[in-house]
Order: structure tokens, then C-alpha cells, then sequence
């Protein structure tokens, strides 16, 4: 009987962290008293469901697919006056709460724009997190969202919420990526070509 | 015949003891007195219909407030939703235009 019980006590304390939804701590103490503008928004899983009952427009209706699989919205953002305000070492300590299972799956830096890194948290296939931090000279934006990530309805955010699309003349068509596949393809082959020759 | 006897003796008339009519009579004068006292069955209906209509329109009040409290909350979480959602997209946008601009340098 004592075995059956540590065995499911020990399964139960493995499965466990697998069940857990992370949600990060994305709060910096301090910060918001030098920010000249804050913006805080925390919605647990409850608020959310709250909030699903009065998207009721046709607009909402996105907002609602997106927000069905979340368990919680974290967003905190910070604007100041001047640049070099806040520690850009805030972003090191937001990076060290990311577990194994983080994966980065955008990092843009630039010196006059703003750094960009985007981080979803996958259990097998599956996107059940999503972590954006941007770091510009005067502003500090941390997004985190807890639950199931549907990454094709988020990817479409674009043209909602005041959001502008990607402009045509920006976006690569179809055809073209094709032709760059193939380029790349071919570039690939010409270069195994001159290390077996190399070899040789 | 002893049978008649005895029937005889039960069914003999008896005197009452003394002060039983007085007794009783005063009895009966109480329970008339006690019955006056006690209110009608027509005014503890109306009571009873003024307490319940009471206990409605608190319950009725408080379900309101309720509802308005719910209400609020509810589109107060509406907006953070679509803000953060704003937020949350616009970075993302930002990106893939920082992502576009070096692809296309």
C-alpha cells in the first residue's frame, strides 16, 4: 500500500510542472515611479472569461478567438522622459526566469530602434506561452501571455486593434519566395560541390 | 336482580361539589377574554405579504448591484483585453517591420 502511494505521489510530482502554466514575473519593482506613462494590464484566467462575455461585437470577435485557449494576460509598459532611465539589465533578469522549454524564436536589436525578443514557451508542439520584450531608448514594454498561443490567429493581429499591415510593398509574394528558395538551395549544393573539391 | 342494583347505584344522580358552576363559568370567561387577544388570521396574511414583498425588493436590489458591479468589471476587462492585445501586436508588428527593413537592405 506505502509503495502504490509514493509511486503515485512521485508520478503526480513529476506531471506536475508539465500541468503548470508559467506565468513570469514580470514586475520591476521601482520602475514605474521614474516612468513618465505606465501601463498595466493583469488579467488572470477569471477576468479573461469576464471579458469573453462582453466581446460581443463583431470586432471582438478575434480578440475572443485569441484570448479562448489563455489563462492569463500580463502586460506591463513603461515610458520615460529620457533615454537611459531604466537598467537594460532588466531584460537579463527577465531572460533568466525561462526555462528549458523557452525557445527564441525572434531576437531584433538595433541601436536606434527598438531590441526586440520573442519567446514562446513550447510543450511538444505546442505554444502554451508567449513572452514579448521590447527595449527602446525611452520605452520598456513586457508582454506576457499564459496558455495555449494560437501563433496563426496572433500572427493576424495585424489590421485589428489599430495594428497596420505589413505593406505589400514589404511583404515578399509567394512566387518570390519560392524563386529565393530555390536560390538558397542552389547556393547550399554550389557550396558542398567546392568542399568535396577541397577534399579532394 | 343485582345487575339493576348496580345500574342503579352508577347511574344515581350526584350533587356537584362546591364552587364548580363558579369554576366553570370563570373558565369560560378566560377562554373567551384569550380568544379576543389573539389577532386574526386576515391580519398576519398581510403581515406576512409585506415582509415577503420586503425580502424581495432587497433580493431584487442586491441582484441589480450585482449585476451593474459584474457589468463594469466586464468591460473594464474587455478594454485591458483589447489594449493588451494592441500592445502585444504592435510589438509584434514592430519586429517583423525591423525584420522586413534588414531583408530588404
Amino acid at each position: 500500500m506505502r509503495k502504490w502511494l509514493v509511486l503515485t505521489g512521485l508520478i503526480l510530482f513529476a506531471a506536475a510542472p508539465l500541468h503548470a502554466q508559467q506565468r513570469l514575473n514580470i514586475d520591476i519593482p521601482g520602475l514605474g515611479d521614474r516612468a513618465a506613462e505606465t501601463t498595466d494590464v493583469t488579467l488572470d484566467g477569471s477576468m479573461l472569461r469576464l471579458a469573453a462575455k462582453f466581446l460581443n461585437d463583431s470586432d471582438d470577435r478575434q480578440a475572443r478567438e485569441i484570448i479562448k485557449g489563455l489563462q492569463g494576460i500580463y502586460v506591463r509598459s513603461y515610458e520615460f522622459d529620457k533615454e537611459g532611465e531604466y537598467d537594460r539589465g532588466i531584460v537579463d533578469h527577465l531572460r533568466s526566469q525561462l526555462g528549458p522549454s523557452w525557445k527564441r524564436i525572434v531576437q531584433v536589436k538595433s541601436r536606434s530602434r527598438e531590441n526586440t525578443e520573442i519567446y514562446l514557451d513550447m510543450r511538444g508542439d505546442t505554444p502554451n506561452g508567449l513572452l514579448v520584450i521590447s527595449a527602446e531608448p525611452k520605452e520598456l514594454t513586457i508582454v506576457n501571455l499564459v496558455g495555449y498561443i494560437d501563433v496563426d490567429k496572433l500572427s493576424s493581429i495585424e489590421g485589428n486593434f489599430g495594428i497596420p499591415r505589413i505593406t505589400e510593398k514589404g511583404r515578399v509574394k509567394e512566387k518570390d519566395k519560392d524563386k529565393e528558395k530555390d536560390k538558397q538551395k542552389e547556393k547550399a549544393k554550389d557550396k558542398e560541390k567546392d568542399k568535396e573539391k577541397d577534399h579532394e | 336482580m343485582p345487575l339493576e342494583k348496580d345500574l342503579e347505584l352508577v347511574l344515581r344522580r350526584e350533587r356537584p361539589p362546591a364552587g364548580f358552576a363558579a369554576r366553570v363559568m370563570q373558565r369560560v370567561g378566560e377562554e373567551e377574554r384569550s380568544r379576543r387577544r389573539l389577532p386574526s388570521t386576515g391580519h398576519s396574511s398581510w403581515w406576512r405579504a409585506v415582509a415577503a414583498m420586503l425580502l424581495l425588493t432587497i433580493a431584487g436590489g442586491g441582484w441589480l448591484a450585482h449585476y451593474e458591479i459584474e457589468r463594469r468589471q466586464g468591460e473594464r476587462a474587455r478594454a485591458q483585453v483589447l489594449l493588451a492585445l494592441h500592445i502585444t501586436g504592435a510589438k509584434i508588428h514592430a519586429a517583423r517591420e525591423q525584420i522586413r527593413d534588414l531583408g530588404s537592405r
